[in-house]
């Protein structure tokens, strides 16, 4: 590791080939993908100027029974001669919902990663991330017909739970992510914290009218656009029959032809989703699943320092 | 306006247009598979592109299969059939053959001028057209030898040729013109055409047969252009003439009898006809003639005591003057030297074999001297007698020949001279190397009983029967032959006189410049009894005058325009050269030439000819320059002189024109194509169906065709 960071050219190098999707698919532990990915971030964090953020300590409090040993303040303990636990910020008052998008179209990929994998490995690592800030972390797989539900919990041992969950879907069917984002915004009792990732390819309306349902209820809400790089650059060439995959519709196209038209409209459809959630105030990152994967995790960090 | 491809079997490559089809078919086979989320965006794109894509893919594919069809019909080198004439500007060069009917007909006058004229301007519009790189040659149906390659010309060579030609009054040869044309089409061009300017006319294009023109040149295209057909055919025809006796007697009267034929579709009431001798009219007459009716008057006059009998019938104006005049000529007062040979000489003149002949021959008109000055001698004397100093021969029932004297004879007829060979009971059943004469002759024979001469119906009007009116059967119903040599004709000789059931009794043909005879029977009354009916006297003069020269050479009507003249300087002179006066009064050169040997028919024994040669042969000349009718006037180095008569052929009177079907019957298989100008046009070659080369035309098509096709391409 500490050849990655002998010079600035050198860690930046190491840090993209760190969190090139292609390294990250060769690691076949869905939780040792996050941990990588989520031990790297914070390696580059505290190397960036970002330090500082992500769970800060605030004071020192009196010990009380039930406080967690491991919070002691042992200096603090050598010097006062009193036990005292150490007090951060925000600490366990985050309950927050990762809504991950299984539906069939997620399980595409002409890259190393397919959406799915890439989803489901920045899912896993923001799930490692917020429970190793004590914030309790939901998940939601969003499939056709039905949603499967991991309450939100702050203990440690749900993480696995969440990282089994992950790793036994399967993604197929339609698309039913503005539905699960409703029952979700139904299902919430208290103000938190829902992360989307998905690919958003259902009804634009009612997706944005699921994201707004959740905003109304006081929820900040980051929508991680995962899309493959061969939809974002349609890199096809030659006549072609290309097939829907949710669906059994194909289509046989001169992709020079419709290339150009295709992306104008893909770009529209960007551009709408975007100006719905900066309308309603939601973070939106779009993610290529050619991109490293830390981008994401930086960007919601940056996110969530900002919006503190 | 038409295509004709060049290479016409290479568009059988045609077939390779469906390859792009093949690909493009292929290709769709062969199209790859893709999965896609965004498949809704694809599917919207599409649906916006369809109709635009579908287009642009169907406009590729046929691009693509015209750019295909497009290299083959390059290949298969198209041209462009239509009216305009030959187009020079082209990236291959083109010879262009001008076939001109020169003939009589084409002086058929319109509007514009005559029709010669009319296809002159034509074809001069059409060689200005051409580019320098182009080839010409000119041809005439008229003078055409057939002897070597036709020239092949520059475009400024070719026009002065053209302007070169002139009109003619003889008949024409368009089969030979168009196989020289044919012939000369080597020059290494794309393009060959040949172009035949005529009016097509039935008088000279009927008998036209020309077979294996394929074979000659696949390549060729032959356009017959029709000149001035709407000028129509009207014209009244001065058919025939004759003039009985003929030749006129000196000082004695003698008819003029003409035959007319209305060609025109209207009825003409006066047609003026005058009879001139030399530049005065001396008769005159006027006759009336229903659409294609024939009709004739006769005149009748008096010939002068000497000199030269020159004169022309002459119809009025008409579009077609070549046929309205028709010319005659005869020198008075010279007389025919006859040798008669008598194999069996008798005390008694009745027994004689030459006394009916001789007599026949000797008969004079009242107060005047027969044409012909006889004499006879025995077959023992022919030792002495020197051939060259007689016209004409006789053998009557000769027996033996003394040595050389039969080839010597041979070569007499040869330069010229007449020979007739009687048959009788000592006469040889040939001469000893007899194969030069006209037929061979078998064992005698006896007839029982008797039978009677008849002449076929294809020779009624034969010279020697000149005298003896339209029917000369008649006069010999009543004549008996009891014996006969029996002949059998050799090579074109022709029986003259046969029995009823075809046996030949009188078989003539020509032998160099001279002509011979065999008669079947005897000269008396040993064998038959025609010397003592009176139809022998006209019989015998007619036939020792057609074989002794009179009818025939320099003092002869029957000679047609474009038809050689054959010169023979009399009998002693040696002239090396000759002048010849023609109508136009211009005097022409001809050299004169000893004959080449003829080779007749080998006999086994006979000796050679030059062997039989006792005296080198009189110098003769043909002068082919006969094509305009009129007096030729013929001026030998001793100051003497012969008048020949040329008249236009009796064909140039038919101007009926073959239909287009009839002239393909006649040309089989070589491309004919078919156009016609009209006289007085301004641009008469506008009117001719040329052949415009498409290649580079093709070739920009192809190029433009291949941009839009990779542009089309790039786009998508």
């Amino acid at each position: 590791m500490s050849a990655l960071f002998s010079s600035k050219e050198d860690t930046r190098t190491g840090l993209s080939s760190f969190f090139d999707p292609s390294v990250v698919a060769r690691i076949s532990s869905l939780e040792l993908r996050a941990r990588h990915v989520v031990e790297g971030v914070m390696s580059g964090i505290h190397r960036s100027r970002a330090r500082g953020f992500s769970v800060e300590f605030e004071e020192h409090r009196a010990y009380s029974p039930g406080d967690e040993l491991r919070h002691i303040d042992w200096k603090a303990f050598g010097k006062f001669d009193r036990y005292l636990v150490k007090q951060y910020e925000d600490e366990t008052n985050l309950r927050a919902h990762l809504v991950v998008d299984a539906s069939g179209s997620m399980d595409y990929g002409e890259g190393s990663m397919t959406k799915w994998s890439y989803a489901a490995t920045l899912s896993a690592s923001l799930a490692h991330l917020l429970l190793r800030q004590s914030d309790a972390v939901g998940l939601m797989l969003s499939r056709e017909s039905d949603e499967r539900l991991l309450p939100a919990k702050a203990v440690r041992g749900h993480l696995t739970g969440i990282l089994a969950a992950l790793d036994a879907e399967r993604p197929s069917g339609g698309t039913g992510i503005a539905r699960s984002l409703e029952r979700l915004a139904e299902g919430l009792r208290r103000r938190g914290m829902v992360v989307v990732v998905s690919d958003l390819l259902d009804d634009p309306g009612a997706v944005a009218r699921g994201l707004s349902l959740l905003r109304l209820k006081g929820n900040d809400v980051i929508v991680f656009h995962i899309l493959d790089a061969a939809e974002l650059e349609f890199p096809f060439e030659g006549l072609a029959r290309m097939e829907d995959v949710e669906t059994v519709r194909n289509v046989t196209v001169e992709c020079e032809v419709v290339k150009e038209p295709y992306l104008g409209l893909l770009g529209e459809f960007l551009a709408g989703t975007r100006e719905r959630c900066r309308s309603q105030g939601i973070h939106y990152v779009l993610l290529s699943t050619a991109e490293p994967l830390d981008r994401g995790l930086v960007r919601f960090l940056a996110w969530r320092a900002k919006a503190r | 306006m038409g295509f004709q491809f060049f290479h016409s079997i290479l568009l059988w490559g045609m077939g390779l247009v469906l390859l792009p089809i093949l690909i493009h078919l292929l290709r769709r086979r062969l199209v790859r598979r893709h999965k896609l989320p965004t498949f809704e965006f694809l599917l919207r794109t599409q649906r916006r592109l369809t109709t635009r894509s579908r287009l642009r893919n169907w406009i590729l594919l046929a691009l693509r299969v015209s750019a295909v069809a497009i290299v083959v019909l390059l290949s298969a080198r198209p041209l462009l059939q239509m009216a305009g004439g030959e187009s020079g500007s082209t990236w291959s060069p083109l010879h262009l053959v001008v076939v001109l009917d020169t003939s009589g007909s084409m002086a058929y006058r319109t509007a514009g001028g005559t029709r010669l004229e009319a296809a002159r301007k034509a074809a001069e519009r059409l060689v200005r057209d051409l580019s320098s790189s182009d080839r010409v040659t000119v041809l005439a149906t008229v003078g055409e030898r057939g002897e070597g390659p036709p020239g092949i010309q520059r475009r400024d060579q070719a026009l002065s040729r053209l302007s070169a030609i002139v009109q003619t009054d003889a008949a024409g040869d368009p089969a030979l013109a168009i196989r020289r044309a044919l012939e000369s089409l080597t020059v290494p061009a794309d393009r060959r055409t040949v172009m035949v300017f005529s009016d097509f006319a039935r008088g000279d294009w009927d008998k036209v047969r020309v077979q294996g023109l394929r074979r000659l040149l696949p390549h060729a295209e032959l356009q017959m252009v029709r000149v001035a057909p709407e000028a129509g055919t009207d014209d009244v025809v001065l058919a025939g003439l004759t003039l009985r006796p003929w030749p006129p007697r000196a000082g004695a009267a003698f008819s003029v009898s003409t035959r007319i034929v209305n060609r025109g579709g209207s009825r003409k009431d006066r047609v003026p006809v005058s009879l001139f001798v030399g530049e005065e009219r001396v008769a005159s007459a006027e006759l009336a003639l229903e659409p294609g009716a024939e009709g004739g008057t006769s005149f009748r006059i008096r010939a002068p005591e000497k000199g030269v009998l020159l004169g022309r019938v002459e119809l009025g104006d008409d579009p077609l003057e070549t046929t309205n005049r028709r010319y005659f000529a005869a020198s008075m007062g010279q007389q025919l030297r006859v040798l008669l040979v008598d194999g069996d000489p008798q005390r008694g003149l009745l027994d004689s074999d030459t006394f009916y002949l001789a007599s026949a021959l000797r008969a004079a008109p009242p107060g005047g001297d027969s044409s012909m000055l006889v004499e006879v001698v025995a077959h023992y004397e022919l030792a002495k007698v020197k051939w060259e100093d007689y016209d004409f021969v006789a053998a009557c029932n000769v027996g033996q020949w003394p040595p050389q004297a039969a080839g010597s004879l041979r070569k007499f007829v040869e330069n010229g001279g007449g020979f007739l060979l009687a048959g009788g009971d000592l006469a040889a059943r040939s001469l000893p190397d007899g194969g030069w004469l006209p037929a061979v002759l078998g064992e005698p024979r006896r007839l029982s009983p008797p039978r009677h001469p008849a002449v076929p119906l294809e020779l009624q009007e034969h010279p020697i029967f000149g005298a003896l009116g339209r029917n000369p059967g008649r006069f010999f119903s009543r004549v008996r032959v009891g014996k006969l040599f029996p002949l059998s004709p050799a090579g074109s000789a022709a029986a003259l006189l046969t029995l009823a059931d075809g046996t030949p009794l009188l078989v003539a043909g020509s032998l160099g410049s001279g002509r011979a005879a065999v008669w079947a029977s005897t000269c008396d009354r040993d064998w038959g009894d025609l010397p003592v009916h009176p139809v022998f006297v006209p019989f015998a003069r007619g036939l020792v005058e057609y074989l002794g020269g009179r009818a025939k050479g320099t003092a002869s009507t029957a000679l047609d325009a474009g038809e050689p003249l054959e010169v023979r300087p009399q009998a002693a002179g040696r002239d090396e050269a000759v002048r010849v006066r023609t109508p136009g009064g211009e005097e022409i050169t001809l050299r004169l030439e000893s004959p080449r040997p003829l080779s007749p028919p080998a006999r086994p024994g006979a000796p050679a000819a030059q062997e039989r040669s006792a005296a080198p042969p009189a110098r003769q000349g043909r002068f082919e320059g006969t094509a305009r009718a009129g007096f030729y006037q013929v001026l030998f180095a001793d100051d003497s002189s012969q008048i020949l008569a040329v008249n236009p052929p009796a064909s140039q009177g038919d101007l009926e024109p073959l239909s287009d079907s009839a002239l393909r019957e006649r040309l089989p298989g070589v491309r004919l194509a078919f156009s016609a100008i009209r006289a007085g046009e301004g641009n008469p070659a506008r009117s001719v169906e040329g052949r415009t080369d498409l290649g580079p035309l093709l070739f920009l098509f192809l190029a433009g065709l291949l941009v839009v096709e990779g542009m089309l391409a790039d786009h998508s």
